[in-house]
């Protein structure tokens, strides 16, 4: 399957793809905001794993912008970000997004996230 | 450098673990540095403050500052924690790395699951980087605001993580959604 890795920081797009590649998901491309993300999103793409504080798109605009495409209406979106306010988590369920987790993340917690979303214990899209 | 086909050239371990080393040391430093700044300057500070709380609003500007200098310290915290795990996990993988050396045939495999293990957690302590620089660009954001004569309420701003924000998600994201659908 493959992942669409969108964040900021160059950094933290490195660990996920080294996380995902720890857990078995050998197949990732970038972007680095929710603006280039929504460029790079194809058919191919199986899920959108993104951070929700970027330039010129954010997280929570690019799952809005997702789930108004017809292609993006059911590709997977998980966020994976800093921010853990109440307001915020329910805010993302509101924009179409199927899982949460909050930095810092282990591989071994992206992992149990990712199969919720795909067994269908997460928030459907 | 180390070259993999059709992958961007590697820089050997140690090159990276001594650039690592010293990053962290200046992430440190310069928090170190803005803390004794923020001491040194606490004086001037406090006339401020009394201006301030004659002021309308004054006293809940007053409590902002206060905010951001307790969202300053955990920031200092977070990394202090993050960098002593990280030279932790270094030293013991110099340990596993050294032991790899006189282990058998029977052991080597042991060692190699222990050395992989301590590299994975050197990568998620490293997410520290990107959460402090969040955090400060929010402190920054709100003292901009300040510049300009913040209202109380943007002062406050900040929002205050949830101690257990990943299991309120949990039990959020594990809900049927009560939203649109597409």
């Amino acid at each position: 399957m493959r992942f669409l890795v969108v964040d900021d920081s160059t950094t933290m797009r490195r660990i996920m793809i080294n996380a995902l590649q720890r857990i078995g998901y050998h197949d990732a491309i970038e972007a680095s905001n929710g603006q280039e993300a929504l460029e790079r999103l194809d058919p191919t793409v199986g899920c959108i794993i993104t951070d929700w504080n970027m330039p010129e798109m954010s997280g929570l605009e690019l799952a809005q912008s997702v789930r108004e495409t017809p292609a993006g209406r059911r590709v997977p979106i998980l966020m994976v970000t800093t921010r853990g306010a109440r307001e915020d988590i329910l805010a993302a369920i509101d924009a179409g997004v199927n899982g949460y987790l909050v930095k810092p993340f282990t591989p071994s917690t992206l992992k149990e996230k990712i199969d919720r979303i795909f067994s269908g214990a997460g928030a459907a899209a | 450098m180390i070259g993999v086909p059709g992958q961007p050239a590697m820089r050997n371990s140690d090159e990276v673990l001594y650039d690592s080393e010293a990053s962290l040391r200046l992430v440190d430093r310069a928090i170190h540095e803005l803390k004794r700044s923020m001491a040194d300057t606490g004086e001037h500070e406090w006339v401020v403050l009394e201006d301030s709380v004659t002021e309308p609003g004054g006293f809940a500007r007053a409590d902002g500052l206060r905010q951001l200098d307790a969202r300053l310290r955990d920031v200092s915290a977070t990394t202090e924690t993050a960098t002593t795990d990280i030279l932790d996990c270094v030293s013991r993988a110099v340990a596993l790395v050294e032991r790899l050396g006189s282990a058998g045939d029977a052991d080597r495999d042991a060692v190699l699951a222990a050395l992989d293990n301590e590299l994975a957690l050197v990568t998620t302590r490293l997410q520290f980087q990107d959460i402090t620089a969040q955090e400060l660009g929010r402190i920054a954001g709100v003292l901009a605001a300040m510049r300009v004569g913040a209202t109380p309420r943007a002062l406050t701003a900040l929002p205050e993580p949830q101690r257990d924000a990943q299991a309120f998600a949990d039990r959020v994201f594990g809900q049927p959604p009560a939203r649109k659908t597409a």
